[in-house]
């Protein structure tokens, strides 16, 4: 599992399903190991911005100006969130260049 | 052939009709509408039910238990003191009871978990559900065994509603991209204690299984024929001192009923149906107002339950 620092760029996997049942939530299906995960609210919000590889550090820099937050705050609650979703094999983390 | 009362006679088996499909079944289905006799006109069938031998194994299964193997396009079940099942493309059920084994007793798995199988080879979501036609699509219900699924779809038939489904419901996507519903066939069945309360004499009833006090009910006027999109899912949610009461649930908790609600859920893997499964759940919750509907364990409260199934559905999605 590769560290997650502001300077990695992050990009959903592959070889996954997701679904949007509303505005929002979205659940997603990894088929290989059958196991179902969803994210709501500023889970899927973030989980939106994840189609194309984003550098985290854009990622926060998005999120600051939709959402009243922050920035320090904002950095740490979206490590932490792909932390979870890294832990759980949903996301692809590359060292930024 | 591995009976000999089907073989040599040159008698075409009745065409009979489920979830908008012909069948051609040596195995009489009395609970299916009948076309009349396949050899009156040529019909393209859809669905051949014959008798015969079943394959030991299947050359590649995705999944094998003791009574069962599975690929994503054939399906093999072997129950012990009735007999062994082959179902294929979505097109072909062989069905090799064993000596003695009474008709009844083969239907339970043929019109179950074969036709569920079947069902998910010709590419269904199959929900484990009761439900009515309502004004603007269906309405249907799910809930654990003894949840009173049939007993309510009883007492809303005696209202005058028409049904849809009793247990095994096929759902695809529809013309406009959301669920639909494609009705089963009219039977329902009910339990002699549900019987009763319906103050219905059971003793010219055919029974479900020789062994069950479970008997099969005819409703040929009270069904719904046409596919129709689906707009209520309500899951029966009975708990001790609960007053019976409705709340809709959020997108997540619909997604996970539907899961849960699945027929026969543990095959999707074997049939390799995981990933289309699951775009299909997606889009019932989408769909459909998904819904916890309680009463009290203690007493069944039919009527009133009936009453707010009947405000629930009326109310028309937006």
């Amino acid at each position: 599992m590769a560290k997650i620092e502001m300077s990695s760029v992050v990009q959903r996997r592959d070889a996954l399903f997701a679904n949007e049942l509303s505005r929002d939530e979205t659940v997603m299906l990894d088929v290989e190991r059958g196991r179902y995960f969803g994210v709501r609210d500023v889970g899927k919000a973030i989980w939106d911005r994840l189609e194309q590889p984003v550098q985290i550090e854009q990622l926060c820099a998005d999120l600051t100006e939709t959402y009243e937050v922050e920035p320090e705050q904002c950095a740490a609650d979206v490590v932490a969130f792909l932390a979870q979703l890294d832990s759980q094999g949903l996301i692809d983390v590359s060292p930024g260049g | 052939m591995s009976n000999p009362t089907m073989s040599g006679h040159g008698e075409s088996p009745p065409i009979v009709t489920a979830y908008g499909l012909l069948f051609c079944s040596e195995v009489e289905l009395p609970e299916l509408p009948s076309l009349g006799d396949s050899s009156d006109a040529p019909v393209v069938t859809d669905v051949d039910i014959s008798r015969g031998s079943v394959p030991d194994h299947l050359d590649e299964p995705l999944q094998r238990s003791r009574y069962h193997e599975a690929n994503a396009t054939e399906f093999l079940l072997r129950v012990p003191d009735v007999g062994a099942f082959f179902v294929r493309g979505g097109s072909r059920i062989v069905v090799e009871p064993l000596d003695g084994v009474e008709d009844a007793d083969v239907r339970v798995y043929l019109l179950g978990t074969c036709m569920g199988v079947l069902l998910n080879q010709r590419g269904f979501l199959v929900l484990h559900t009761s439900g009515i036609a309502t004004d603007d699509g269906v309405a249907l219900f799910a809930g654990v065994s003894g949840a009173g699924k049939s007993t309510l779809l009883n007492e809303l038939l005696r209202r005058g509603h028409r049904m849809v489904v009793d247990d095994v419901c096929a759902v695809e996507e529809g013309p406009d991209g959301a669920a639909w519903v494609i009705p089963a066939y009219p039977r329902t069945r009910l339990w002699a204690d549900s019987a009763a309360r319906f103050q219905m004499d059971t003793s010219a009833l055919p029974r479900t299984r020789a062994s069950m006090e479970k008997f099969e009910i005819q409703v040929p006027d009270g069904f719904a024929r046409e596919p129709r999109p689906l707009r209520h899912l309500l899951i029966l949610d009975p708990g001790p001192d609960v007053e019976v009461s409705v709340e809709e649930v959020s997108a997540f908790e619909a997604f996970g009923m539907v899961m849960e609600h699945t027929y026969r859920g543990l095959l999707l893997d074997g049939l390799a149906r995981r990933p289309e499964h699951f775009r299909l759940a997606s889009l019932v919750t989408k769909s459909a107002t998904v819904s916890r509907v309680r009463r009290p364990t203690e007493r069944f409260e039919l009527e009133q339950l009936a009453d707010l199934v009947e405000r629930t559905v009326a109310s028309s999605s937006p």
